[in-house]
């Protein structure tokens, strides 16, 4: 009699698509694959008996078809819910398989932009033009400021070096992050000179707060780019740092030419790109990022992350006592944390 | 060093090349001028900082040669090229056009990263200097320069008629101009 199923199958796994017991109305479809389930067997039964009645009636035993019906209702019920179960259970394994499989691809896909932006953070770190122009201004400085110069090549030795050791993966307090940036600002600054002005103002609280590795040096990099680099008299760029409750909000805003204002695809540099790729990896639906134009003028980036303690506590309502940590720990790095 | 340039054109005076600098970094700009220095025969008329202030200046200081920054705020210096050769193609043809009042300088590009080489041939540019660069190479770049002028391919074009376009330009250039500067035909 278990060819009837076949009938029915289809009919009973488009229902389970359609009402699956694992979305948020998971407690209505449950009450309705009950009355589905109960109303499946019931005519599973009833056309196995008629087929039965009317293929091989001596089998019946001259009973009448409904009492039949009843009979065989109580021998197989069991045996058939656990039927329609398990076509249920088949559907949904399928579906999750489905899912998990889907997962993994995006996993993989997100796993290759990781690696494709840790290749960028190299290949921008070493961006052509601002090493070989940063080249050029030492060479432009070394006969009439030798301490200058000598300046210039540290700070580019330094950028070099964090450019190699790069794992974008890895975190660094906001306050070193901050120390590296300013070592890249140096050279714009020297190369630019009264050109560019960068602004830094890092709420102290947030100063321990972890941060990727060269999140901030990009997106400086790319309001140079679009300013200073666009447009000819002087540029401002302001960086700042707060946190809000239990997040971290960083800002990068330029005063210069703005994203283009005719709504078409804003041209995002492997900088930018970079960084949402890395933030998403990173943080997942727990972060923000927003490029805008500022109604004075120029465009900023708005990034909120968790602000999480290197401890792993969240830095909303600090007690009294890790206030106090996170006042000895503003002074200079070399201090040990605790 | 010095007299390097002159040396190699013994028994002849000729007019010193006239040079515009162009480049947004004032070092740059500061480096090509002291390298520049040592040649008696190279003058520099002027710097610009932009590409804006560069059309103008070589439109009003009409020098032998440019010393081109290619990446640049407001415009980067092919355009400038472009904007030059447009201004001046309602007189004369651009590079390689038909003789006219003024022809375009002699281009040598001078940039990072060499990205734009092949677009640089597309404009006729002179040469192509690789930041950093040594006295050297810029050298070399400037016997290109004396080549081509002693060739005559740089028209010895006046200056006058410039309508008053350049006039109202000259008044807004952004360029510093050397202080022995004068406009080519008014010695």
């Amino acid at each position: 009699m278990w060819y009837a199923w076949g009938a029915v199958t289809p009919a009973i796994v488009a229902f389970t698509r359609r009402l699956p017991l694992a979305d948020r109305h998971r407690a209505g479809h449950a009450l309705a694959h009950v009355g589905a389930g109960l109303a499946a067997i019931f005519v599973t039964l009833l056309a196995v008996t008629a087929v039965r009645s009317v293929v091989t009636p001596a089998a019946q035993g001259g009973l009448p078809f409904w009492t039949v019906v009843s009979l065989q209702y109580r021998r197989v019920f069991a045996a058939f819910l656990f039927v329609y179960a398990a076509i249920v259970g088949a559907v949904h394994a399928v579906s999750y398989y489905r899912a998990m499989q889907a997962r993994a691809l995006r996993e993989a896909q997100l796993e290759t932009m990781l690696a494709q932006a840790r290749l960028d953070v190299l290949a921008m770190q070493l961006h052509p033009h601002f090493l070989f122009n940063t080249l050029h201004a030492i060479s432009a400085l070394m006969t009439k400021d030798v301490p200058a110069a000598r300046r210039m090549i540290a700070r580019l030795s330094d950028l070099l070096r964090a450019s190699l050791e790069t794992d974008p993966g890895q975190e660094v307090p906001l306050r070193d992050e901050i120390q590296f940036l300013m070592q890249y600002v140096d050279i714009q600054r020297t190369r630019f000179q009264d050109r560019l002005t960068v602004d830094v103002r890092i709420a102290p609280e947030a100063e321990r707060v972890p941060v990727p590795r060269l999140l901030l040096q990009p997106l400086v990099e790319n309001a140079i780019r679009h300013g200073v680099a666009r447009r000819a008299g002087a540029e401002r760029v302001e960086v700042t740092a707060r946190l809000a409750g239990d997040r971290l909000e960083l800002r990068v805003r330029d005063d210069g030419a703005g994203l283009p204002a005719d709504g078409t695809a804003v041209r995002e540099g492997v900088g930018l790109r970079n960084t949402r790729a890395r933030l998403r990896q990173l943080y997942g639906d727990a972060h923000r990022f927003a490029l805008e134009n500022v109604a004075a003028g120029g465009a900023q980036v708005t990034i909120e992350l968790p602000a999480v303690r290197p401890g792993g506590e969240a830095n909303a309502a600090p007690p009294a006592a890790s206030a106090a940590v996170v006042g000895a720990s503003a002074r200079p790095s070399g201090s040990p944390s605790p | 060093m010095t007299g390097l340039g002159t040396s190699r054109t013994p028994g002849r005076a000729p007019a010193p090349l006239r040079a515009l600098l162009v480049d947004d970094e004032p070092l740059a700009r500061e480096l090509l001028r002291s390298m520049l220095e040592v040649y008696a025969d190279v003058e520099v008329v002027g710097e610009c900082g932009d590409g804006a202030a560069a059309v103008r200046a070589v439109l009003e200081l009409e020098p032998d040669v440019l010393f081109l920054d290619v990446q640049m705020p407001e415009r980067d210096g092919f355009e400038v090229l472009a904007a030059v050769s447009e201004r001046l193609g309602g007189r004369r043809g651009a590079v390689g056009g038909p003789p006219g009042l003024v022809e375009l300088p002699a281009v040598v590009f001078v940039t990072a990263y060499d990205q734009f080489a092949l677009r640089a041939f597309d404009v006729h540019a002179l040469d192509y200097l690789l930041k950093p660069f040594d006295e050297e190479r810029l050298d070399r770049a400037l016997q290109r320069v004396r080549e081509r002028a002693r060739r005559g391919e740089r028209g010895a074009g006046t200056a006058s008629g410039w309508s008053s376009a350049w006039e109202s330009a000259r008044s807004s250039s952004r360029c510093a101009r050397s202080s022995g500067w004068r406009r080519r035909g008014s010695t």
